[in-house]
Order: structure tokens, then sequence, then C-alpha cells
């Protein structure tokens, strides 16, 4: 699904005309709903998997292992907000938000244990010796691409080291509030919750402390795949679908995850460029347009892929 | 004229320094706050990779003739969504809020707030006394005390047993004028280079070294001993040294080298000498 982000100007300057100014002139196009006076409009367009999945339970900690204090999640900012109170007087509430880690990295473990299933052989990135002594279906991450050859289906979508890939996920961050205040930035309304736990002594003197944090409530994360084949498409549809796990403690019941919606969508970004005195202030317009067809589309290609392999 | 843009982060940028290009344009991180990104295996829990990022707002800068160049570089900006490392697990993401157009005969200079910089050599002319100042601000780490031992697993070879029992007493309660001196400077040091907290369980691991080769401690030290006499020597082989550089001061604060810390201390001493 290629993409193409569009400028659209007005010819005005003398210098467009001259020979190095032509080459551009292929590129831009002219609209009737350019503005006046040398104003330009610009507008990006992607392609986006709108996914929200709700957790009971998730540890997706920043920290090797849990020391004195109390392990903590990947701190942003604090942010304040103002809500209405009794008698509608404007009170405020300070809040710190908060990034969830993990999400890249869990969804490319399922695409690859989705083509070994199909026989198809793809890079490998696991760590635990289990998983290494059955190497069948998966070779060294990047070895694919030294015959000549384009490369498997995973490093096109996921890149390796030098290598870049073609996807990138985003989420608004994580925050606890419990009224209905307005931030700066979209903040997603969570619960979080403090586990204190420490390890004693026979003689009972505490030795270490292993508390941590968790998370739980809904969260929604997008996938930009506006650079992606119908058949890649359909491998992180079909990913997606099988997303369960996501953070530490899976074995001792944290990191359980429920996908509730999921889309497809093509989203433009309309930016106005409209200067006043040399100065310029962002104001933009975001539309989305479902797709559904598309999906459909995409998991077929995928299969045919598979079968073709 | 120079067109000068405001962004502000959202995600925090994985970076090492807070100046940087982008584009042809120079890109400065203010009001920064650092914060430290983990990235964990499970084959190797204890040793995890730990990055600095950068939270706070964007300041872009564009030097241009015209007009026209600005504000085409602007719809060049407009399509940048995410700065630094690891952008596609989410990392680096900016919004940009406003821009304006500086008239300026002359290219702007970005001011640079350094708290202290650091010098390729050592002055002209010191006394001896600056000297023993210096020579004890650059070697106080390399010799077994009673709070820790030597930080590069040696003591150092010294024939002069004054300066070893001295050196040996610079984290103790002493009426020493000079080690009651240098004390100031190695807190101070301590408080501009432990800003953010990654914690290591090494003080130095030669597998994730960028040398990628093993380092040789007790020649490092006879090296360093046979210098001694040589306060401007030692300053030079310190400051150009590389396996200095990879071995981390503290154990709390991983980003820490100990290069940085011995030669911060000793330009700290040598600006107040500048001011007497």
């Amino acid at each position: 699904m290629n993409v193409d982000n569009k400028i659209n100007s007005k010819k005005t300057d003398k210098s467009r005309n001259s020979k190095k100014s032509n080459k551009k002139k292929s590129k831009l196009s002219t609209n009737e709903s350019c503005k006046a006076n040398n104003d330009y409009v610009l507008t990006n367009k992607k392609q986006l998997l709108i996914v929200t999945f709700y957790a009971s339970l998730l540890k997706t900690l920043n920290g090797s292992i849990p020391g004195s204090k109390i392990s903590p999640l990947l701190k942003l900012y604090t942010h304040s907000g103002k809500y209405n109170g009794k008698g509608d007087k404007l009170k405020e509430e300070k809040v710190s938000s908060y990034f969830i880690k993990g999400i890249r990295g869990s969804i490319r473990h399922i695409a690859m244990t989705l083509c070994k299933e199909r026989g198809i052989q793809v890079c490998d990135t696991h760590d635990r010796p289990d998983k290494l002594q059955s190497p069948d279906n998966f070779h060294l991450s990047a070895s694919c691409r030294f015959n000549g050859s384009k490369g498997c289906i995973i490093l096109s979508i996921f890149g390796a080291k030098g290598i870049q890939g073609k996807i990138s996920f985003y989420h608004n961050p994580v925050a606890s509030y419990n009224y209905d205040s307005k931030f700066e930035i979209n903040l997603q309304k969570v619960h979080i919750a403090t586990d204190k736990r420490v390890c004693f002594n026979s003689e009972n003197e505490p030795i270490q402390d292993f508390g941590e944090r968790f998370v739980s409530g809904f969260i929604t994360f997008e996938i930009d795949v506006s650079k992606l084949n119908n058949e890649e498409l359909g491998l992180i549809i079909e990913a997606t679908k099988r997303f369960e796990r996501l953070g530490r403690g899976y074995n001792s019941g944290s990191g359980h995850i429920e996908i509730k919606k999921f889309k497809l969508v093509n989203r433009t970004i309309e930016y106005d460029q409209s200067w006043e005195n040399d100065t310029w202030v962002n104001k933009k317009n975001i539309t989305d347009i479902s797709l559904k067809d598309e999906v459909l589309q995409a998991i077929k290609g995928w299969n045919n892929y598979a079968i073709s392999s | 004229m120079q067109l000068v843009a405001k962004a502000k982060i959202i995600t925090p940028i994985i970076t090492k320094k807070r100046l940087f290009h982008l584009k042809g344009c120079q890109v400065q991180i203010i009001e920064p706050k650092k914060r430290y990104v983990t990235k964990t295996t499970i084959k190797n829990p204890l040793n995890s990779y730990n990055y600095i990022a950068y939270l706070g707002k964007l300041e872009i800068r564009y030097n241009c003739n015209k007009k026209e160049k600005a504000k085409r570089k602007l719809s060049q900006l407009l399509q940048i969504t995410s700065i630094g490392r690891f952008k596609s697990d989410g990392y680096g993401r900016i919004e940009l809020l406003e821009a304006e157009i500086q008239n300026s005969d002359h290219k702007k200079k970005i001011p640079r707030n350094y708290a202290i910089h650091i010098r390729k050599g050592l002055p002209h002319n010191l006394t001896k006394k600056q000297q023993e100042l210096i020579r004890y601000c650059l070697l106080h780490d390399l010799v077994n005390t009673s709070y820790h031992p030597s930080k590069i697993y040696v003591e150092i070879p010294l024939k002069n047993k004054r300066l070893l029992n001295r050196l040996k007493r610079h984290h103790d309660k002493t009426k020493d004028s000079l080690i009651q001196r240098f004390q100031k400077y190695d807190r101070i040091a301590s408080i501009i280079s432990r800003k953010t907290k990654s914690p290591k369980n090494n003080r130095y691991n030669w597998n994730y070294n960028w040398i990628r080769k093993k380092i040789d401690f007790e020649t490092l030290a006879e090296r360093i001993a046979q210098l001694v006499n040589n306060v401007y020597k030692l300053y030079d082989f310190i400051y150009n040294n590389k396996e200095l550089e990879s071995i981390v001061e503290s154990m709390t604060f991983g980003h820490s080298s100990l290069k940085e810390h011995l030669l911060l201390c000793a330009n700290l001493a040598l600006n107040e000498m500048k001011n007497e």
C-alpha cells in the first residue's frame, strides 16, 4: 500500500521556470483549493491499524532487577489539568504519565510463530535456550540477505541491525486521574497500583524489596502500516488477532490481554500554513476513513503467499 | 534571516547529545529532563542495555536568505514525526507548535550552557602547590581505600609512600588542607556527572565494551606510575586514554566514566586558580 505526501502550491516565482526547477515541477501539482498570497497547504496521509485491548495486570517495568525502591515504570511528565468542581469552580489536578514498553517485540514473536506454523523460514531473535534447540524454519537474523535475495518477510517488515524496517508503533501516554480534567496531551485513563513486598530474614530483618507496579485498564495503540504490501499487512493483522501477552510475570498471572476493537483507517492530516506577520501557529484537521474490504484482501494475500512459499 | 521553530516532546528522545543537526537545521533540547530506558534480554537479565533519553522542548533554527526557503523548510519539518533511536517502538515523538522568521544580518551562534569546560592540556607556569593539587585530583580513585577499592582493580605502584598514604585518606575527615580542598571538588564533580540512575552490576564488562578487548590493568597501573612526577604528561595520558573511558565511575549511575570524573575534578580546581 503506497501512500503519497502531497504538496499543493501556486506558481508565482520566475525562478521556477529555470531548468533546475523543472524536475520539481513534475512532483508539484496545482489544486483549486489553494489559498491566495503564496499560502501552502500540506496534507500528510497514513494508513493506520488502531487496536484497543484490556489488561487486568500489566507489568511493563523499566529496569533489570528490582532494587531497594519499588521498581518503576518509565515516567514521562507531571501534567496539571483543570476540572469543574462544586458550584462550577475550576479545580486543579496533578497527574504523572507513563509509557508502556514491549508492544512491538511481542507482536514480532507472534508473527514469527505464525510463519513457523505455515512452514516459512524467517529470521530468529529468540533468546531462550528452549526455543533455540529447535531451529526448524529459523535462521540467524539478516542472514537471508547475504545471498543476493531480498530477504524473508519478517526482515522486510521489522528490519535488523543496519537495515531499516517499514513499521512503527505509537500510543498516547497512560495516567491515572479521577475527574474529567483536560490536559495538554491526550492521556489514556487507567488504574496504577503498587504491590509492596519485602523479603525477610529468619530474624525478621529485611533483605530485599521486591515491590512492583501494575497497570490495568483499556489501552489503545496504533501501527503505521502505510509502507507495507498486501501480504505483509495480512501477516500483521493475523498477528494482532493473536496478541495475548505483554510485559513480565506471565506465568504468575500478569500480562494477559484481550483485544476488544480493531480497525484499519486512512488518516489525512491537513496543516494550515498561513503566515501572519512572519509567524505561524499549528492548526490541523484530522479525518479518518475506515477500510473494511482491504482487511479481507490483505488476509487473502497472506494466505496465498503462505501456500505458494 | 533565521527560521526559529518550537516543538514539544511527547515521548522521550534517545540521544547522547542535546544539540544536533537534522535536515540542515540546528536542533537543541531546552529545559531538559533526563530519563533512562532499559532493554533487557532473557539470556542475560543482569546486564541490560541502558540508554539516556531526554524530555522537554525543542528549538529548531535554520539560516537562509529568502522567506520562501524558510517556508519550504517548515513543510519538510512537518513531515517529521519522531527523532532519535528506536523510533519504531514509539520513542522520540514530537509535535510542532509555532514558528517565526527573524531578520538578522549575521548568523547567530547558539549559546551553549556548559557548567565547565574540560581543557585539552594544562596551563603553563603552575606552582608546585598547584601541581600537587592537580596530581591528587587525577590519582585519587586509583588507590585502595577503606571506603572502596581502586577502580581499576589494581593499586598504582607508587614509590612516594607519603603520597600513597595521603591518597588513601581522601574519603576521611582530616585536618589536611589539601584533602579538604579536594573533597569540595570531588563532591561538585559527582553532582554534575551523576544525574540519571541506570544501575549496573559490573564496573567493567569487556563483552559489551566498544573496544571488544580485555584490558590489562597491571600494565595500565605501571604506565600511570611512571608519569606521576610529570603532571603535564599525566594529564595528557588520561585525556587521550580510551581504556579509562570504558570503566564506570559509580555502579548506580552507569553512564558515568572514570576519565570524565578525574578530569572534572582537575578542571574545577583550575577554574578556582584562575580567579585567585
